[in-house]
């Protein structure tokens, strides 16, 4: 998955979907893109994000471990 | 009564004299008072701004029931308010609070570390030959506040434990 500002860098004229790209020497192919965020003072710097699996990315860079662990509560209704 | 129509229209022309004799310094006082207005507006813009942005970033993840915990899973020691050994946190710990906590619905493990930090080059990216580089997040689920256009039909979906590799250009 790519952001938009790297939809905007690489893929101006074509549907960036099923492509293939190279991060660090490595090939991953694009299955989808986000939109752009909303920031305060113009662009995030979460546009230039490229997503790719979470075990791919231990295995490529084995020295990256700060872990944030976010959980999202079940919506509960009562009565 | 014609007297004071009489003073109000003789300081009128008295006050339009002055603006004629004195051009630089009347412009200088317009001035003053457009440059004034507009910084308070602008202050006031600003921190309505701020306030609306965080408010709304703070009730994306609140509305949801986020709850957000970082730690190192290895690496240097670290201590707690208390002084004691702080707990660590890895995969296998976010996995067993979707597993154990009834009340989680998500879970989501991210690194956000870049690999500058560790002594290593800057990620880059590359299409076609053409470059572009930035430094290396990852995430093991997207954002909340991302939202995806739909994938085209055939493609599914992406796996639930994605990261974030790499930024560019």
């Amino acid at each position: 998955m790519i952001a938009a500002n790297v939809v905007e860098h690489f893929f101006q004229n074509e549907d960036p979907v099923g492509k293939t790209i190279v991060v660090d020497g490595h090939t991953f192919e694009v299955i989808g893109t986000l939109h752009k965020f909303k920031g305060f003072l113009g662009d995030s710097p979460d546009d230039r994000d490229i997503f790719i699996p979470y075990w791919a990315y231990r295995k490529l860079y084995p020295a990256a471990k700060d872990h944030f662990v976010s959980a999202m509560a079940a919506a509960r209704t009562t009565g | 009564m014609a007297s004071y129509w009489q003073a109000v229209g003789e300081n009128l022309w008295l006050a339009l004299d002055t603006l004629r004799t004195h051009k630089f310094r009347s412009l200088l006082t317009v001035l003053g008072v457009l440059i004034g207005t507009t910084t308070v507006i602008l202050v006031a813009s600003i921190i309505a701004g701020l306030d609306h942005a965080v408010g709304a970033g703070g009730r994306a993840i609140w509305d949801q029931g986020g709850l957000g915990l970082q730690a190192s899973d290895g690496g240097s020691a670290q201590t707690d308010a208390r002084g004691t050994a702080a707990q660590t946190l890895s995969y296998e710990d976010a996995m067993a609070i979707k597993e154990q906590c009834p009340a989680v619905d998500e879970v989501s493990v991210a690194i956000f570390s870049e690999l500058s930090e560790f002594g290593l080059p800057p990620s880059t990216a590359r299409y076609k030959g053409q470059n572009g580089g930035g430094a290396v997040m990852v995430s093991s689920q997207l954002p909340y506040h991302c939202q995806t256009r739909p994938l085209p039909t055939g493609v599914s979906s992406p796996q639930r434990t994605t990261c974030i590799a790499g930024t560019s250009p």
